[in-house]
Parts: structure tokens; sequence; C-alpha cells
């Protein structure tokens, strides 16, 4: 359905304005995931610590989205469409952080890591596993950011039900790194390091269900979070 | 005088024939699940001409009891127009010509034997500007009570004082009843005029943009009122400040070219309207 102007220019600014930042700061956060992934697949600590510092300007965008958001809540009153934009908007760049802050503890993990050469042959084909994991995780936050930027409810819906592979991918990793290091505890620290990046990246797939979530919210006004809770 | 009586004696004798029926419905309920009992007010397919110009189109809508329904629209969408039918104020003006039904409790308002005056007892009205008369803070409040026929004045007294205390302006005015109500501010006066609508019990109050006229912190008051007056009466408010609806109703009705586009829980009006026309003006964008 064709979407009027507001009759408000400056109104229809602001929240042009605040969507544009939150696209930066998607494409931000996309990059600090895809940076501290390669820099684990690649050993490479100068990469990780660059994600490290880049992790203040995550924190920054979601301090001046919020601020912003509240600001013309305050002085717009929106309603309807505009509230529930502005709503998920103010949720989602809470779960943009949180990405970010996932991407920081991949980095960290990295950093923090005492590889032993060489490694075992069943933690190098884990990391096939993590890829698959990786791509996963990394297509539903694409994809969330990009619905959520063409306001598009149904193919949100999509990605909400892509999560569920995305808990396999890691359950299953998990299930391996138990035995892994059952089998060989003294790598139980590269075991550990695997299962950390893994969990990072699971739980980027719960925020870019959590974006998916928030589309649909403010596109359609229904609330379709927590479907599966008893 | 009244003010020589002591609070508490009037706190512990509430005034007879107070509405009493309570309605039953959740402020989310909604109107397509109201029961027969909730419903005060029904219009069905109402039709208003002025002249050759038709300015409501099949109006149908039910209102519920002791809840607040909130009337929005643009400039000339015909809802102070609906206001008025509830209590025949069209009547007054030259060349109206209405069709369709209004039932005020199952009754229905148009029908010949249907007193106006005492329509209008049932159905009262506050307007945009204050318009108090030109009497006493007391005359004004005692004024619908002397048309209605002789009452002691002790009786009088007492609901006064009551009409007063439910509009939240006894504490302001207990001491100076015989001043003239002209000297009050625009925020009182319109409290006052509230009063003397409620003094004689009616059963729905019809608020014409009832706060627009007045401060932020008068209009709160108003405001605050309204929320406290639910609990007696059923409230009908047309208001140009959308906030002002959303603030205060608990159902909302959206006008436009003399049609009700929606009407449904002012929750649902205001965070995801079913219809385009009322997104459009309750987001404020080019219609």
């Amino acid at each position: 359905m064709k979407e009027h102007r507001h009759i408000s220019g400056q109104f229809e600014a602001e929240l042009q304005t605040l969507q544009g930042k939150f696209a930066a700061m998607g494409g931000l956060v996309e990059e600090q995931v895809r940076s501290a992934m390669q820099a684990f697949k690649t050993i490479d600590l100068a990469l990780a610590q660059s994600v490290r510092v880049r992790e203040d300007q995550v924190n920054q965008f979601e301090m001046d989205i919020d601020n912003e958001t509240t600001t013309i809540i305050a002085r717009r009153q929106p309603t309807a469409s505009d509230l529930r934009l502005l709503v998920g908007l103010l949720k989602s760049s809470t779960d943009l952080e949180r990405v970010g802050d996932e991407a920081d503890r991949i980095a960290k993990v990295l950093i923090n890591a005492k590889p032993r050469n060489p490694a075992p042959e069943e933690i190098l084909s884990l990391h096939d596993d993590v890829s698959t994991l990786e791509n996963l995780a990394s297509q539903m936050l694409r994809e969330s950011l990009n619905q959520f930027a063409r306001k598009d409810g149904s193919g949100a819906s999509t990605t909400i039900e892509a999560d569920a592979e995305v808990d396999r991918v890691y359950n299953t990793i998990i299930d391996s790194c138990s035995e892994g290091m059952t089998r060989n505890p003294t790598h139980v620290d590269e075991f550990m390091a695997v299962i950390w990046v893994a969990r990072s990246l699971e739980r980027i797939g719960d925020h870019a269900k959590n974006i998916a979530e928030n589309t649909v919210y403010s596109v359609q006004g229904t609330d379709v979070r927590h479907h599966n809770t008893p | 005088m009244i003010d020589e009586r002591s609070e508490v004696a009037y706190e512990s004798s509430p005034m007879p024939d107070v509405p009493t029926p309570t309605s039953s419905i959740e402020e989310t309920t909604s109107p397509s699940a109201w029961r027969d009992e909730d419903i005060c007010l029904t219009v069905s397919d109402l039709c208003l001409h002025y002249g050759d110009n038709e300015a409501l189109t099949n109006i149908s809508m039910q209102v519920a009891r002791q809840r607040v329904t909130a009337l929005i629209g643009p400039s000339g969408c015909g809802k102070s127009t609906l206001l008025r039918c509830f209590n025949r104020m069209n009547d007054l003006i030259d060349d109206v010509r209405i069709t369709g039904k209004i039932e005020l409790n199952g009754m229905e308002i148009h029908d010949t034997a249907v007193d106006i005056a005492q329509l209008r007892r049932r159905v009262g009205m506050v307007f945009q500007r204050p318009n108090p008369f030109p009497k006493s803070i007391y005359e004004n409040v005692a004024y619908g009570l002397r048309l209605q026929g002789s009452m002691p004045k002790s009786e009088v007294d007492d609901r006064v004082e009551w009409a007063l205390k439910n509009s939240a302006l006894w504490e302001e005015v207990s001491g100076r009843l015989n001043e003239s109500a002209l000297d009050m501010s625009g925020g009182q006066q319109q409290r006052l005029v509230i009063a003397r609508a409620i003094a004689i019990q009616p059963d729905v109050l019809l608020l014409d943009e009832p706060a627009s006229a007045l401060d932020p912190i008068s209009t709160l008051k108003i405001e605050e009122l309204v929320h406290q007056l639910k609990q007696d009466y059923t409230i009908l408010i047309v208001t140009h400040n959308m906030q002002q609806a959303a603030r205060v109703s608990d159902y909302t009705g959206f006008l436009y070219l003399g049609k009700l586009v929606e009407y449904d829980t002012t929750n649902i009006i205001f965070t995801n309207p079913t219809e385009k026309q009322t997104e459009d003006y309750i987001t404020g964008r080019y219609g």
C-alpha cells in the first residue's frame, strides 16, 4: 500500500534520518561480525583487535538512536505506524548493539586463546560447521536488516523461521565439542574457543530473529514473539 | 451556608439517585463484544442533512455505558454535528433533516413522546468555551436544580457541594460560593460548567472540545475530571486534539466527510488502526 508523506516535512526528515542511522549501524555491525569471523578463521590478531576498537562506534550508534528516538517521541507524540516504527527502531538498535557485543566477544576469544600446533584434526573439521553457522547467522542478520528497511513483514516471517536451522547447527557443534573434549582433554581450550564462537553466532541468529519480529510488529502491528512459549 | 457543614458528613451521605449501574466491560473489549447491558446509546443508520448538504451519512455505532468515547476527525467531518444529535441540539437549527435512530437506554430519542427538556436533562452538554451564567458560583450550579421544580434549600446546598466536589472544584471555591462565576479562571469556569451539568445527574455527558480554550494545566485537570466522571456517567467527547483523545478515552471513532470510518478501542485506533484513512489522519499524513 502506498505510504503518504507526513504533512510535517520536518517530522518526515527526522524519521528518515533516524532510519538512515539505523541502516548505517546495521552495516557497521555486519562488518564487525564478518571481520571477527575472518580474524578467528585466519588467526589474525590485528584484525581481531580492530574489531574490539570499533565496538565503541557501535555503542555510540545505539546511544544516538536511543536519544533521537526519545526526542521524536517527546516532541512529535507519534501514533500508529510511526509509533510502531520508532518502537521497532528502539528495540532493534538494542539487538544490533548486542550483535556488536557478540562480534567483540568472538574477537576476544581469539585474542585470549592459546593455540597449540598442530590442532587436532577433529577441531579443524569443526571449523566447517562453524562456517556454516556463520553463513546462516550472517544471512539472517542481513535479511532482517533489509526487511526492516523495506518494511517487508512477510519476508521477516521467513527470517524468523530460519532461526531453527541456526539452532540445529549450533547444537550439532556443541555435541561434537562435548565428545571431542572427552577424547582430547588436552585440547579443552581449543574446543572451548569453538564453543564460545558458536555460542556467539547462535546469539546473533537470535538477535536477527528479534529484529525480524520487530519488523513484523512495525509493519503489521502484530506481536509474534514467544509463539512457542507454553 | 453549605460551607459551614463538615466535609465528613457529606462524604458519608452520597446524593440520592446517582446512576449506579456499573459497566462490566473492560476498556480493551472491542465494541463488537459488548453485551446489551453495557450499551448506553445505539445509533442506527443516522443521516443528517443541512438543506441539501449531507453532513452525516449512515452512522451506526454503539456507545458503552460509563466509558469515555472520543470522536475525532478533521474540521467539518461531522463530529460535533453527531455529538449534538445525542441531545437533539440540532433541532434548534433551521432546515435540518434527520433520519435513522438514536436510542438512549432503549428509548428512541426522536420519538414524538419524548420531552426534549427531559432528554437534555439526561444528556448534559459542555461546550468549547466555558459559558457560566453571570451569576454567583453557587447559583450557576443550582440553576438546573431550580428548573426541575421546588427543592428544599438544604437539598440544593447538598447537591451544589456534591457537584462541585465531583467536578474537582470544591477545594478552590468553597470559601467564595457567592462570588461571580465570571471572576473565575477559564479552567475553573469550564469545571463549573461541568458541575452545573452533573448537578442534575444526567446519564450522559457530551463534551464538545471542552479543553480547547484552556491552558495545559487546566486541560489536564479537565482530563483528570473526565477520567473520574466516567465512574458514574457515559461520556462522549469531541476533540481536535488527538493526544487528548488518546489520553482520556476508552473508545475512539474516526469520522471523515460525515462517515464513521473506524470505531474501536482507543488502544487499537492509536497503535494499529485498520483503515488507511484513520492511519493517515492520526499520523498526520496527506490523505
